[in-house]
């Protein structure tokens, strides 16, 4: 790995060439992974991505699909994404890292974590649940819509299209990723049983309208030992910050709200 | 500065910060029955903000004769008025780096609570809805309405009661660290509270302080005993009462607070959050939970709080 600068590659892993990049230098901190959302790139990482970069090492992916990385043969899946991660990981030689997942990247990131659980030194999930249900029913109709042809419509009218037209490497795929994200979303999950065993300490970001149900994640939070009076109990290893005022969209952007729980989070001494 | 002056005895910033007040007992107690709790990192990291906090001269001060109280109150700082209620075993200095920053732009109302600081016991039991009503007198007294309200733990439910019984005087509410009912403290700090006796502030530095403004020097164990009966038989408001009131509210809540995340939620929804924005838009309520922040330590979190504070006040009301 590079000591300084921003370096870019693919990484060949479970027949996938994966994208990624890598920036900011070594400082002695765990290097942090960076998991986008859906129909996502680096790009949309806005100002979270440098700001991180300017304290440690960052190394942002692009699955498959996404971005620069083609889509290959096989329909998109959160377990398949965090074992394309991981072995991407292993190509570049990096043992342990810390994770920030946003949306379907925080998925990705709570699978990591179960899967390879070596790997995940502590867990930031930005506006995901830990099984579908945890969604407002709003945006579960929404997920159930992106499976349909008509949404391929909407949303190449959007300027996803152009995100996505500007690296990818067959410009004429969008509809097809647009598909397969929408198949994969629509598809229930529940992760409750093997979410419980993270160890890693986690922090849970969400936005207060951001369309994760308030009970679901507290929930999480409960499962991974908080929900209790830090005053008596002490302050657990895991954390919750809700952002007032902050929808799912809209908390990607938020990078000040962002900064001012993932790296006080990142930074404090693992629990002995 | 001569903190002396007039025939107020106050107490400044600078005793309350000496005394050692918010590095040991006196922030213990302000959480109802965390009289035994373990200081946390975040009550050293207020008591460490403290110490470099400077006060904001008091313009005003004086007593308001209500309901038979005589209700202490102070005005700080310059701006748009701000009522600032406090916690149990609080006053208003009590809230430490948080009143200076308030004041910085703001004009702060300050008041003690019935039994508490400058505020002496009457000889009745505390209610949120007396206490609320003591405050409206206050705010009556100084020619004040339709101002933004900021409460913590059992001044947010003060807070709550004044934007329910006396709509008109409050703009905004900002609840922190509050609860509607007794579902909004974890059991065991109720089961903590239960058993409380003031034996266990002795040789504290908080009862020193509270020696220093009480106008009775003997009543603290009576003050303990308010607490107790006032939060062991709370009632609980009523979730109609809770929706119902006009003024856009903000709930900020530690993540590790005395309130369980789910009664958070519970008054979040009842006064109207819990949409996905993007869907559906952004309602006037709020929710803010802070990370690594306990009930003692999250007033302590000056910054942090202000960061959502400021926005929700100074946002233009809904519909204007």
């Amino acid at each position: 790995m590079p000591e300084s600068g921003t370096q870019a590659g693919y990484a060949p892993v479970n027949g996938l060439e994966m994208y990624y990049e890598i920036h900011g230098e070594d400082r002695g901190r765990p290097p942090v992974v960076l998991f986008h959302g859906s129909f996502l790139t680096i790009a949309t990482w806005g100002g979270l991505l440098p700001a991180l970069a300017e304290t440690r090492r960052v190394i942002a992916v692009e699955q498959q699909g996404h971005g620069h990385t083609a889509d290959i043969e096989r329909p998109f899946s959160f377990e398949q994404m965090a074992d394309d991660s991981a072995a991407l990981l292993g190509h570049l030689g990096v043992e342990q890292v810390d994770v920030v997942g946003y949306s379907q990247g925080g998925g990705v990131g709570i699978q990591l974590a179960i899967r390879h659980p070596e790997l995940v030194r502590k867990l930031v999930i930005v506006s995901a649940p830990m099984k579908s249900a945890g969604w407002h029913p709003d945006v579960l109709e929404g997920l159930a819509f992106q499976a349909t042809p008509a949404f391929v419509e909407i949303l190449s009218g959007t300027p996803l299209l152009g995100l996505y037209t500007s690296v990818a490497p067959n410009p004429d795929g969008f509809a097809g990723m647009v598909s397969k994200v929408g198949e994969f979303n629509s598809k229930p999950y529940d992760w409750t049983a093997e979410f419980e065993r993270i160890a890693a300490p986690t922090l849970i970001v969400k936005g207060d309208a951001d369309g994760l149900l308030l009970n679901h994640v507290g929930e999480m939070l409960r499962l991974l030992g908080g929900d209790v009076a830090g005053d008596t109990a002490g302050v657990p290893a895991s954390r919750l910050a809700v952002v007032p005022g902050m929808t799912h969209v809209g908390l990607l952007q938020a990078t000040d709200w962002l900064l001012a729980c993932i790296p006080p989070f990142l930074d404090e001494a693992m629990p002995s | 500065m001569n903190w002396d002056q007039g025939l107020n005895r106050r107490v400044s910033q600078a005793d309350v910060s000496r005394a050692g007040l918010h590095r040991r007992g006196f922030l213990r107690a302000s959480a109802a029955g965390l009289a035994v709790a373990a200081v946390a990192g975040p009550v050293r990291r207020a008591a460490a903000q403290m110490d470099e906090a400077s006060p904001v001269a008091v313009t005003d001060s004086g007593y308001v004769e209500t309901n038979g109280l005589r209700m202490y109150y102070q005005v700080q700082g310059s701006g748009a008025p701000l009522l600032l209620i406090h916690g149990a075993f609080m006053f208003v200095e009590a809230f430490g780096p948080f009143l200076p920053a308030l004041a910085e732009t703001r004009q702060v109302i300050g008041v003690d609570l019935e039994s508490h600081g400058r505020t002496a016991d009457i000889g009745r039991d505390l209610s949120y809805e007396q206490m609320a009503d003591d405050t409206a007198a206050v705010l009556a007294q100084l020619g004040l309405s339709g101002i933004d309200v900021i409460g913590y733990s059992m001044g947010a439910g003060v807070g709550m009661q004044l934007a329910i019984r006396h709509p008109d005087l409050v703009r905004k509410l900002v609840l922190i660290s509050g609860y509607y009912n007794n579902s909004g403290l974890y059991a065991e700090i109720l089961a903590g509270e239960a058993t409380m006796t003031a034996d266990l502030f002795e040789g504290s530095p908080w009862l020193d302080a509270y020696l220093h403004v009480a106008p009775d020097p003997n009543g603290f164990p009576v003050l303990v005993d308010r607490i107790k009966t006032l939060d062991l038989n709370f009632a609980g408001f009523p979730a109609a009462d809770v929706a119902g009131f006009a003024a856009p509210t903000q709930i900020i809540i530690g993540d590790s607070d005395a309130i369980p995340p789910e009664h958070a939620v519970d008054m979040f929804r009842l006064r109207g959050g819990g949409v996905a924005g993007d869907i559906a838009g952004l309602p006037a309520a709020q929710l803010d939970i802070v990370p690594a922040a306990t009930h003692v330590g999250i007033i302590g979190q000056v910054d942090r709080l202000l960061a959502s504070i400021h926005p929700f006040l100074d946002a233009a009301m809904p519909g204007a």
